[in-house]
């Protein structure tokens, strides 16, 4: 009885750790940035006793920064572990069926016709767009098919041409500064993000977010592969779309107003799997509060270290994850061979 | 401190705009934005390099509450001593708001998110167009005289830049530059440095090509259209880059063996500053020895 | 008990036709061997009869209701199927993976209950891997892994079990095992239909014989019935060698004609 029951309650402590964590680091996003508005404001604001000033940039320039980590980090990690379940291949990460490029396009294409600079919310607009567009042509090249390899390959072939016409943009870039604009854009940032953002992406990252999460029983059974699964009750096309659909609205949304970040939809899944016993359903909540935990992190690293404006922050998930990934490939080398 | 005042009416937490449209955030943020627009602004930041520059030359020293980093950087600007003493920010909404701004400048190509942050929270955020050609660069000073009520010194400024320009007589025949950088790209008419080359006497390789804005010159095209002079944005005695390889090609070692060239650092035309009027000079006196050449 | 039946059942995968007009019962308190050459359509007829696939013509029915109008999760509550590619995705626990077979029970909203864990207990100890439970299922050995997926079929607790090859990679000590539980398991009122390679286990403990030849039934009924000598010529081209034991007929496969 006790021997059935601990898998649950490791999986409980663990997402109870993370919480911990990530309410902690919500409260350092709060407290740090260049005017040094810090520990005391923060408790006068609580009290509603401080500066007017303090309180706008706790609550119109911090928070809604912290928000937006907080949304855009829980979606990478909760569609990368979707995304790895369903494709049961631990190398799956939410860029794989070509949301985040077409997100990135859609962006660049607004940067491009010079609509970026007519009005403010022009480019997660064009981002979602672009994340919309994405979704159509993958329902029409592997919409009829549970079949993960025809869903691969048409991520493969829109993530390829979106980048294809990304680099054309550059190319054709008016200036070089329109070129560095559009790259410094897809490097992924959450610098100075109002709001306005936090509105119009929250809405589409939460319903995203209950589509994933409703393909947990789903991705339990494709454990033990598709037939298994349908003869328990799955509905494969269902649980596909959901974690399909899922993935283009809450990544879609998130890379309209972050830009790329990498990394974390691939890396969070791959450290958190061995504490959830390697479920994939039980996974998904763990890795959501993981992939939140490691994009507040990298933020509060971005801010912290200073020059703000140089480092992006899909720079640094790319440049720790990176590095971080090989050495977990190469313990697992080890432990397994 | 009567902004502040209004500021504080704007920011007031209005429950009702949760329930609006997110578009129509943009509106109230841009219609704030020209309210205030009749007093001298007495604290102005500048969130991006080439508006720094502008803003150093044009407006008092007291009116300027900040600068970007890049300002006192010699790499970047033109005037980075004029930037010592000053305030210099990172150019995010945070560190800018704490300097209390009345006016804020910003270049066409500033993170558009805190442009847009800083208009939501009420602050008067102005956007200078880039300027592609010498017109736009009067344009702009000006525009920054209007803005911090500066117009004399504006045209003062601008009254020197053209008498920097006119120094030359026009040549008597046109040779053809060819501007060669950062990994095989050239630049057309219809930027600042293609108008430059104009204003100095030459004829563009680019625009023989359709190049009107930046884009990759073909090498091969380099080398048909026989340009008698080129601009390089490096020299090879700069450090190591990928955009310095392109240098080191045969053909381009050839055709750099018995044609004048020079390397022209990209600060005098990145930003639309009367700086360019440097490079017009180095221009025409990369001119004058093609004609010597021609003479004899 | 329940009975699964089959009725004018015909399949196409693409153009092909795999099955045609096949009729079938298969009734609780049974255990029936399914056996066929390769390419018979064995794999077809138990995932048609596990509602996977749809018929081309014909229908299946439980206890006398249609099956495509039972709800998939109200099916896989009475049919379990126990597919023959044995492949586990992650490295999960051998208790966490027979869990999953408690699936069709729970809806998204309840967790594991005490009902779950004695199922799961018994669908452990049914096959014998009690002490596996801790066990990382990807580790198991092919013999190991065979009851383990076994009991997660079980786990569900169906009526009705279909198994795809279950003893296929298991030395003969667990084939015997694994035979006797389904042995048992259909003595206690369920329906079992295995797909069998051996002839041999399949003439030893199955009830019945169901010969599939080319899509078609070619014979049902007693083991010694199914198997007889003509059969196993032209169906399986071999010859055989047969006896008795204890009272009961044996069944060896000797050589090929």
């Amino acid at each position: 009885m006790t021997a059935a029951a601990q898998p649950r309650v490791r999986a409980w402590r663990l997402n109870l750790g993370l919480s911990l964590l990530l309410a902690l680091l919500l409260v350092a996003s709060l407290l740090v940035g260049p005017s040094g508005v810090g520990l005391t404001e923060f408790l006068e604001a609580l009290t509603s006793s401080a500066t007017e000033e303090a309180s706008i940039i706790l609550l119109e320039i911090r928070l809604p920064r912290t928000l937006l980590g907080l949304l855009v980090g829980a979606t990478l990690g909760l569609a990368g572990a979707a995304m790895q379940g369903y494709l049961r291949n631990p190398l799956a990460e939410p860029g794989l069926i070509g949301i985040s490029s077409s997100a990135a396009l859609g962006a660049v294409i607004m940067f491009y016709f010079g609509i970026a600079s007519m009005f403010a919310l022009a480019l997660p607009l064009g981002g979602m767009a672009g994340a919309a567009v994405a979704a159509v042509l993958l329902r029409l090249l592997a919409g009829r098919t549970t079949n993960s390899l025809t869903l691969i390959l048409a991520g493969i072939a829109i993530t390829s041409f979106a980048g294809a016409l990304t680099s054309l943009a550059l190319n054709l870039a008016p200036s070089p500064f329109a070129a560095l604009e559009i790259v410094f854009w897809i490097l992924g940032s959450l610098e100075d993000r109002s709001f306005d953002h936090v509105w119009l992406a929250g809405p589409f990252i939460l319903v995203g977010w209950v589509m994933l999460a409703g393909s947990s029983r789903g991705l339990d059974a494709l454990t033990l592969g598709e037939d298994a699964a349908a003869s328990m009750g799955i509905n494969l096309v269902r649980t596909q779309r959901l974690v399909v659909y899922g993935t283009a609205l809450s990544v879609g949304a998130a890379t309209a107003v972050t830009g790329v970040i990498g990394f974390v939809g691939l890396v969070v899944p791959h450290l958190l799997r061995p504490l959830v016993g390697h479920r994939p359903g039980a996974l998904l909540g763990a890795s959501a509060l993981g992939g939140a935990v490691l994009t507040l992190t990298a933020d509060l690293v971005v801010r912290l270290t200073g020059t703000g404006a140089t480092l992006k922050l899909g720079v640094l998930t790319a440049l720790v994850g990176a590095p971080f990934f090989l050495w977990l490939v190469l313990r697992t080398r080890r432990l397994e061979g | 401190m009567t902004h502040r005042a209004n500021q504080k009416d704007r920011y007031l937490p209005d429950w009702r705009r949760l329930l609006l449209p997110p578009l129509l955030f943009l509106f109230t943020g841009i219609a704030s934005a020209a309210t205030t627009a009749d007093a001298r602004p007495r604290r102005i930041v500048s969130i991006n390099v080439c508006t720094d520059q502008l803003l150093l030359l044009v407006a008092d020293r007291k009116q300027i509450a900040g600068v970007t980093r890049l300002a006192g950087d010699p790499f970047f600007s033109n005037w980075p001593s004029r930037a010592v003493g000053l305030r210099r920010t990172s150019g995010l909404a945070e560190e800018v708001m704490t300097l209390k701004p009345d006016l804020i400048l910003a270049g066409l190509f500033s993170a558009k998110a805190t442009v847009a942050l800083l208009r939501r929270l009420g602050f008067r955020v102005d956007v200078l167009p880039v300027a592609n050609s010498l017109n736009d660069v009067r344009r702009n000073i000006r525009r920054v005289g209007e803005l911090t009520k500066n117009k004399a010194r504006a045209e003062k400024v601008i009254r020197a830049f053209d008498a920097r320009l006119k120094r030359h007589p026009p040549p008597a025949r046109r040779p053809t530059v060819a501007f060669y950088w950062l990994g095989g790209y050239s630049t057309g008419s219809a930027t600042l440095a293609g108008d430059a080359a104009r204003a100095a006497g030459f004829n563009n390789l680019a625009d023989r090509s359709g190049l009107r804005f930046v884009g990759p010159l073909p090498m091969e095209t380099l080398i048909r259209g026989r340009p008698d002079a080129l601009v390089l944005a490096v020299s090879r005695d700069d450090p190591p880059s990928l955009s310095r390889q392109v240098l080191h090609h045969p053909a381009l070692r050839l055709l750099l063996k018995d044609r004048p060239n020079i390397a022209i650092p990209s600060r005098l035309w990145v930003c639309g500053t009367p700086a360019v009027a440097e490079a017009v000079e180095r221009l025409r006196a990369l001119r004058d020895k093609i004609q010597l050449k021609d003479s004899r | 008990m329940s009975q699964l039946t089959a009725k004018g059942v015909s399949v196409r995968l693409g153009k092909r036709p795999v099955l045609q007009d096949i009729d079938l019962d298969l009734a609780g308190g049974t255990l029936v061997g399914l056996i066929g050459p390769n390419g018979a359509g064995k794999t077809t007829l138990l995932r048609t009869m596990a509602g996977l696939q749809p018929t081309t013509e014909g229908a299946l029915s439980l206890d006398g209701r249609p099956l495509t109008q039972i709800d998939p999760r109200r099916r896989a509550q009475q049919i379990g199927y126990l597919p023959q590619e044995g492949r586990i995705s992650w490295r999960v626990s051998v208790e966490d993976l027979v869990f999953t077979g408690r699936l069709p029970h729970r809806s998204y909203f309840t967790g594991q209950n005490s009902t779950d864990s004695e199922a799961v207990a018994a669908a452990l100890a049914a096959v014998g891997a009690d002490e596996l439970r801790p066990r990382i299922a990807t580790d198991l050995s092919g013999g190991e892994k065979a009851r383990v997926l076994l009991a997660r079929a079980l786990a569900g607790e169906p009526a009705i079990l279909l198994a795809d090859e279950p003893v296929a990679g298991l030395d003969p000590y667990h084939r015997l095992e694994v035979m006797e539980h389904f042995a048992s398991l259909a003595a206690g009122g369920r329906a079992i239909m295995v797909v069998l390679h051996d002839l041999t286990l399949a003439a030893r403990f199955c009830d019945q014989l169901v010969l599939l030849d080319e899509g078609t039934v070619a014979a049902s009924g007693k083991p010694e019935d199914v198997l007889d000598d003509e059969r196993l010529e032209s169906v399986y081209r071999i010859r055989a060698i047969r006896g008795s034991e204890d009272g009961r007929p044996f069944f060896v496969p000797w050589e090929r004609l």
